[in-house]
Parts: C-alpha cells; sequence; structure tokens
C-alpha cells in the first residue's frame, strides 16, 4: 500500500511527490532501454535521455530549494507550498507531454500517466487548482496529439498502424480526446470525494481520541482527589485501631480481640489498595523528570530483606543473581523498588509452600533487567493477556487468595512504561510463571 | 531520665488522639495542637523537646510555616521536628530541583507539587510554595508519610531522643 502523508504534515507531501518522481525517472530510463531492447521500438533516445536527465535535475532543484525553505522559514506558511505543488505538477505535465512527443504521441500507452498526476493533485491540493490542473494536462496533451495530426510539430511514430489509423480517421483522434478528457474529469471527482471524506473521518478519529484521552486525563485526576480524601480518613482509622489493637492505652479482652484483629488487617489491606491507586495515577498524571540516579545493589537489598521473612514463613526457597557490571540506574528510585517488590511478592503469594522463586538482575551498559520466576500456581493462557489490567485478577486465584486488589501488575506495568521499558509475562499452569522486565539506559 | 515532652500538630483530631494515646503508653509527655498558629503558641508555654507537624492544615503548607518559623525562633533552633503527613509530594534530586526552579513560569507547567528532595546522604528537603504563593527551600530532620506504623513512628522518635 502507498504510504499516503496525512493531511496535517503538508511539508512531507511535498517530498513524498519528489521522491515519487525519483521513480519516474528510473521508471523512464528502464521503459526506454526496455523497448530498445526487448521491444525492438525505434526511439529518440537521445531525447528521451537528455529529458529523463532535466527531470531529475529539476527534482534535485526542487528537494534543495525546499530544503533551504524549511530551514530558513520553520514550514510556517503553508500557500507557498501548496504553491510549489501547483508547479511540481505543472512541470511534470510538460516533462510528460515532452516525452510523449518523442515516443509516439497518441500511440504511446504512456499517455495514462497524466492520470497519476491527477489523482496525486487531487489528493494534495484543494478542489479549485485540482480541476484547473487537470484542464491544463488534458489541454497539454490535446494539443501535443492535433499538433502532430496537424503537422505543426512532428510526429515520432512507434507503431504504424495507430499512425495510419490516426491520419485516415481523425474522429479515432478526437473521441480518444473526448474520452480521455471525460475519464479525467471522472477520475479527479470520485478521487477528491474519497480524499474528501477519508479527510473527514481522520478529524473526526482524531477528535475522538483527543476527547477520549481528555476523558481518561479527567478520571485520573478524579480518582487521584478521591483517594486522596480517603487516604486522611483511613490513616486515622488505622492509626486508632492500632492503639487498641496493640493495646497502647488499655487492655482489650480475648473475646474482642480477635474482631480487632481482622479490622486492623482489613485496614492493612485497604492501605496497599488506596497505596496503589494513587501510585498508578500519580505516575500517569506526573509526566517530569523525577528520576535520580540511584545504587542498584541497594535497591535489590530493600526488596530481598522485605522479603525474605515471608518466603521463610511459606517454606519457599527464595533465591538471588545478581550481575551487577552498572551498578547505578537513573530512575525513579522508589517506583523501582515497587516495581521489583510487587513481582517477588506476587511470585511468593502464588507459590506454594516448598516452591521456589528466583529473582534473576542484570544491568550493564545497555540495560537494567530482572527476572522473577516462580514454580507457582500459573496464569491460565486466557488470563494471560489481562494479567496487566486495571482490577484484572487471574481466574484461577480470584477465589482462593481474596487479598490481591488487581492493581499490582498495573502500577508496575505503568512505572515501567514511564521509564521506557518493556515487561513480558510467561506462564505454564500448575508450573509456574516468568515475569521479564528490561529497563533501558537513557539519557 | 525526665520526662520527654512532645507537641503533635495536626488538624485532624482523631488522628492526633491516636498518637497521643500510643506516645503517652510509651512515657512521653504529649500536648496537642490543631493549627500552625496554635502549635506556635502551645511550644512556647510547653517547651517540647520534639515537634510532630502535619503539614496541610489551616493552609496546605501551615506544617512548614510553622517548622519554618519554630527554626527561627532561638529555643527551637535545633529542636527535632518530625512532619508527619499525607500530602503528595514527589521526590526528586536536588538537580531536578534546581531545573524545575528555572522552568518556572513556563507553558504548562504546574509548581503546586511539594517536591521532597531526597539527598544521597539520605537528609530530606522540601521545595514548596506557601499561601501567598512564595517558594521555600526547606531543610527537614525527618519526612514520614501517613499512615504511619507505630513502631517506625516511635523508633524515629527514638532516634532524635536518644
Amino acid at each position: 500500500m502507498i504510504n499516503l502523508p496525512d493531511s496535517e504534515n503538508f511539508h512531507k507531501k511535498v517530498f513524498w511527490l519528489c521522491r515519487l518522481r525519483w521513480f519516474a525517472v528510473a521508471g523512464i530510463l528502464f521503459s526506454t532501454i526496455f523497448s530498445k531492447l526487448v521491444l525492438n521500438v525505434q526511439l529518440n533516445f537521445i531525447a528521451l535521455f537528455f529529458i529523463a536527465g532535466l527531470l531529475a535535475l529539476s527534482n534535485l532543484t526542487h528537494i534543495l530549494f525546499l530544503r533551504y525553505y524549511l530551514n530558513k522559514r520553520e514550514g510556517k506558511s503553508l500557500i507557498k507550498l501548496s504553491y510549489d505543488i501547483n508547479i511540481q505538477i505543472l512541470s511534470d505535465f510538460i516533462f510528460l507531454t515532452l516525452l510523449l512527443h518523442f515516443s509516439g504521441g497518441i500511440e504511446n500507452p504512456f499517455i495514462i500517466f497524466y492520470i497519476f498526476h491527477m489523482i496525486i493533485s487531487s489528493i494534495l491540493l484543494p478542489k479549485k487548482w485540482t480541476y484547473i490542473l487537470t484542464t491544463i494536462g488534458i489541454l497539454l496533451f490535446a494539443s501535443l496529439a492535433v499538433s502532430e495530426f496537424l503537422g505543426v510539430i512532428p510526429h515520432y511514430s512507434i507503431n504504424k498502424y495507430i499512425s495510419l489509423l490516426i491520419q485516415n480517421d481523425p474522429t479515432y483522434l478526437f473521441s480518444s480526446l473526448l474520452i480521455f478528457a471525460f475519464t479525467s474529469y471522472l477520475v479527479v471527482y470520485i478521487t477528491f470525494s474519497l480524499s474528501e471524506k477519508l479527510k473527514i473521518v481522520e478529524q473526526k478519529l482524531k477528535a475522538a481520541n483527543n476527547d477520549l484521552l481528555e476523558k481518561d486525563h479527567i478520571k485520573d485526576e478524579y480518582v487521584k482527589r478521591l483517594t486522596h480524601d480517603i487516604k486522611g480518613h483511613i490513616a486515622a482509622i488505622k492509626s486508632n485501631l492500632e492503639v487498641v489493637y496493640k493495646q497502647y492505652a488499655a487492655p482489650v479482652d480475648d473475646k474482642n480481640y480477635k474482631f480487632v484483629e481482622k479490622a486492623y488487617f482489613r485496614t492493612e489491606k485497604i492501605n496497599e489498595f488506596i497505596y496503589s491507586l494513587l501510585s498508578l495515577t500519580n505516575m500517569r498524571l506526573n509526566n517530569k523528570f523525577d528520576k535520580v540516579k540511584f545504587e542498584i545493589i541497594e535497591t535489590l537489598n530493600n526488596v530481598v530483606n522485605s522479603n525474605k521473612l515471608y518466603a521463610d514463613s511459606k517454606n519457599i526457597s527464595f533465591t538471588t543473581d545478581f550481575v551487577i557490571t552498572n551498578s547505578y540506574y537513573k530512575g525513579i528510585q522508589s517506583s523501582i523498588e515497587d516495581v521489583i517488590n510487587n513481582l517477588v511478592q506476587n511470585a511468593l503469594k502464588y507459590t506454594p509452600a516448598g516452591g521456589k522463586v528466583h529473582l534473576y538482575v542484570v544491568s550493564d551498559d545497555k540495560k537494567f533487567s530482572f527476572t522473577v520466576t516462580d514454580s507457582g500456581y500459573g496464569i491460565p493462557k486466557a488470563d494471560l493477556a489481562f494479567i496487566f489490567d486495571e482490577f484484572y485478577r487471574a481466574s484461577n486465584v480470584k477465589n482462593s487468595i481474596k487479598d490481591g486488589t488487581g492493581l499490582g501488575l498495573s502500577l508496575v506495568k505503568a512505572i515501567i512504561e514511564r521509564h521506557l521499558g518493556s515487561i513480558h509475562a510467561e506462564s505454564a499452569l500448575g508450573k509456574g510463571s516468568k515475569f521479564i522486565v528490561n529497563l533501558p539506559h537513557y539519557q | 531520665m525526665s520526662t520527654k515532652k512532645i507537641l503533635l500538630v495536626d488538624d485532624d483530631f482523631d488522628f492526633i488522639t491516636s498518637i497521643a494515646a500510643l506516645l503517652t503508653s510509651k512515657g512521653y509527655e504529649i500536648k496537642t495542637a490543631g493549627s500552625g498558629v496554635e502549635g506556635y503558641e502551645m511550644a512556647q508555654k510547653f517547651m517540647p523537646d520534639l515537634f510532630i507537624l502535619d503539614v496541610n492544615m489551616e493552609t496546605d503548607s501551615a506544617g512548614f510555616d510553622l517548622n519554618k518559623s519554630l527554626r527561627t525562633n532561638g529555643h527551637f533552633k535545633t529542636t527535632p521536628i518530625i512532619m508527619l503527613t499525607g500530602i503528595d509530594t514527589y521526590t526528586a534530586s536536588d538537580q531536578i530541583v534546581e531545573m524545575y526552579n528555572e522552568m518556572e513560569g513556563t507553558e504548562g507547567f504546574e509548581s503546586d507539587k511539594v517536591i521532597k528532595v531526597q539527598n544521597a546522604n539520605g537528609s530530606v528537603a522540601v521545595d514548596y510554595v506557601n499561601n501567598s504563593g512564595q517558594k521555600y527551600f526547606l531543610l527537614l530532620d525527618s519526612f514520614i508519610s501517613k499512615p504511619v506504623e507505630s513502631e517506625i513512628l516511635l523508633k524515629e522518635i527514638k532516634k532524635f531522643l536518644q
């Protein structure tokens, strides 16, 4: 498919046109040589090669002029550029007419190449200009054919039968010209209607996309406000409950203790949830340079230390392997720690007692990457594509392990995207899962 | 050893009563205040050995403002202050704060955020805008985000009051 430039970048259109012209030059040279060697057609080679050379030269001039012009004006005045397209198409018509003149005029099947430029101009130019150019093209071709017919200019025949037919039957010539003119206008009309329609669709899509982005932003702001307001209440609830649960003020009797304990742990869960949700929305809303250079090993040690106890308590063998030749990474330190922590915690959570969890880290000059492998329950194939979606929880653990928020992996993904990295998950049901994160060292 | 005195300043009454209960049980003498202004008055009378301050009270930056005025007051120049707050901060290095200040006023740039500067040596500072729009850079002794585990808070207090 031809890669058409979109309607906004006008200067791209002009360069697109210039690029197409190189193909035209190559095409002329090829078809001339082909006609000579294979078809054995008598052609005025010197004239044709000369015109092809001239076309190449004019194209080069165009490109150089455009580069100079765009550098100077920074592409501000679009009107001038559309003039340039007019001039280019006009000069192409003249070149084509000259080429046709030296290669048989109306006898040459390449007369349909006028249509190409008519299509191109109806894509690139406004309606008025398209019709003017089309008319000029038709007139150029008609005047070539008629002047050759009348003998005003010489006729270089390539096919004596067609030549004879035209000489003997002028109606053929004029009806051909009429059909040519009619076809040209029809093609322009159809292309123009189509490209207009496409432009409208393109605009609508763009508007819809902007609308969606804006709504998403509003949603994020809203979620952030909401969670932030809830956070204050949770902080108060948690610290009050803690006083009772840890019996700082007065002892709690055994009958009440278990209720307080449950309430306290549920508050912890809500708190975790709110932390994830806030981090996630913040990650989406802030787009600023908050990255600092930090020591990777420090972060890794924090992760290992905060997960060791849990791994031991579940009797899971938690092993690590760090291959660090570049000990620094520039990023949001707490967020990167969140990512590794989240993946390790998930691995520990979704691996039954007696299993294995392994954290493998490589940091070299190119990338900082880590892989968390577990021998856990695994993720069903149907769920694997959705695990990074907000609030999504895999079907095989949704009901048995209830304390997941469904936000952990969304946060992980948002953080990794903020760092221009990638995450990839592999899993086999009943055998375990593997999460691979690659973060580039950039800046 | 005499009883150490701690002044809690926070406009969330439910929150500070629980913290007060916790700290009282650990043997500290506690007084509370519900605003920055009240906190400053109370400080003169109570003469605490340590402050625990919220940030967002009568103004968005009341806690930081109180921190600043305590530092300029002769009595409390070196008294440890723990900021205990739920405000949204945004961690950065000091070079980034410099870049921020240079970008100030450029189009599409928000400066209403509190930037928490985490220096390599472990010290913490904040870059914030007060209620009348002035920008300040404030060095802090300690910054803890709400909600906080009692053990973490107690450890932090002990660090300053040994």
